[in-house]
């Protein structure tokens, strides 16, 4: 699961979250059609995506915007 | 030598706090929210965790914790950004030249005006002072958490208070209250604070911290490492402030300072420093030839920040400083860069000799500073 956020401190937050409830992910540089921005990977297979979404979801970080 | 401007800049720093600030300079060396590669990420993270902490000493969101140059950069976003079309500023006549220049350029540029009210020892009153300053075109209530020249501390909860029911947002100076006076969001919109003062940081680190209730216009422009394909700064804090490369290992070391103020707690350290200025205050009232201009006591100490200003009567504040100075004594004389103060105290002409303990100056030292006081009175 990779999920796209403007701001590499909202991204660690996020990255934050989701490790503070076990779940595997990493901040990452990304470079596309927005220009330069971040994106959190979630690297844990077991993650449960309905689960991440509504983590992230009550941090304002859109999982809509994943790929 | 025996320090003791720490109302300037804390000296020393906590140890942990060069350690940190060395390892940044070599761990954490890359540039933060920039690159991808490794080292970067690095850094990035210990940004973050900086950034955490500092707000969380705030009770604020790590987003709308910006990292600032110092608490005079921080006041001039908070102040400019807010500006409107002949809007109008309220500050106190407390208040450092970091909130009244830019308070008072701000309203020229357009075309508005700064009103000044009266803060004094009763909270009601002073209140009262600063909701009658406030009309239909005031954006902002500015005011200092505590005096930097004669540490009377301004209810700054109860102004709050007032403005949120009148629609104003609040900015708190906090450059000589954080780290001693317990300020959060639940005192003001928007805090800004020094980092190299209370909170035991580098010089060169300030943080602008607000409820994201009031949005800010920027003063500066420029790369953030975040949606550069566009020609406008980011609308997301912190990288809407944050342009250009931040002050990292300070940033870092910052982050260490806050972990230092948390474990020995703002109150045991207001404590520990209003003690030293109430036996300095009682040592300078019995020494003939000194006029002191702030008596803290065990019985207003909820009043006062650990300040204390004094002047040798009849010599100049910047003299006695530098006597004081070839005696190892190392603290600062002058108008503290705030001349409302000073008018207000009737020091406008002279200014004052200012004493401020920091976590890490001992009893042993206030004595040693008494007995020094009084030789040199003695000899004048």
């Amino acid at each position: 699961m990779f999920i796209y956020i403007k701001s590499i401190t909202k991204a660690q937050k996020a990255m934050s979250l989701l490790q503070r409830h076990g779940i595997r992910c990493a901040v990452e540089r990304t470079t596309g059609k927005a220009g330069c921005g971040f994106a959190l990977r979630v690297t844990d297979k077991n993650a449960d995506k309905a689960e991440v979404c509504a983590l992230l979801s009550s941090i304002g970080v859109d999982c809509g915007l994943s790929g | 030598m025996v320090y003791l401007d720490n109302a300037a800049t804390t000296y020393p720093k906590p140890r942990e706090v060069y350690r940190k600030w060395q390892t940044a300079m070599s761990v954490y060396g890359a540039n933060p929210g920039r690159s991808g590669h490794a080292f970067s990420e690095r850094t990035s993270e210990a940004v973050y965790k900086s950034r955490e902490e500092c707000a969380e000493l705030f009770g604020a969101d790590s987003e709308n914790t910006v990292f600032t140059l110092n608490c005079t950069h921080a006041l001039n976003f908070a102040i400019k950004g807010i500006a409107r079309n002949k809007c109008k500023f309220v500050v106190s006549d407390m208040e450092h030249n970091a909130v009244m220049r830019p308070a008072y350029a701000a309203a020229r540029a357009v075309g508005g005006e700064c009103a000044m009210f009266s803060a004094t020892e009763d909270v009601e009153q002073t209140v009262y002072n600063a909701e009658r300053a406030i009309d239909g075109n005031a954006v902002a209530v500015i005011c200092t958490a505590a005096s930097n020249v004669f540490g009377l501390r301004a209810p700054i909860r109860e102004i709050f208070e007032m403005c949120k029911r009148k629609h104003v947002c609040f900015i708190v100076d906090a450059a000589q209250g954080a780290g001693v006076l317990p300020i959060t969001l639940d005192d003001a919109n928007i805090i800004c604070a020094a980092g190299h003062k209370g909170l035991y940081g580098p010089m060169g680190t300030g943080l602008l911290v607000s409820d994201g209730n009031y949005p800010l216009e920027t003063i500066i422009e420029g790369g953030t490492g975040s949606v550069s394909e566009s020609i406008s700064q980011p609308d997301f804090p912190p990288d809407r402030f944050e342009s250009g490369t931040i002050n990292t290992a300070g940033a870092i070391a910052l982050g260490e300072g806050v972990r230092f103020v948390k474990r020995r707690t703002p109150k045991a350290i207001l404590n520990h420093e209003l003690a030293l200025c109430e036996r300095v205050c009682e040592g300078l009232g019995r020494i003939n030839g000194i006029t002191l201009y702030n008596r803290i006591t065990p019985e207003n100490r909820e009043s006062y920040a650990p300040v204390v200003s004094f002047n040798f009567e009849g010599v100049p504040s910047s003299e006695g400083a530098r006597i004081l100075s070839s005696r190892g004594f190392y603290l600062r004389g002058g108008l503290h860069c705030a001349p409302a103060a000073h008018k207000k105290l009737g020091t406008i002409d002279g200014g004052t000799i200012r004493f401020s303990p920091s976590a890490f100056t001992t009893p042993q030292e206030v004595e040693l500073f008494l007995r020094n006081v009084k030789q040199i009175a003695l000899s004048k």
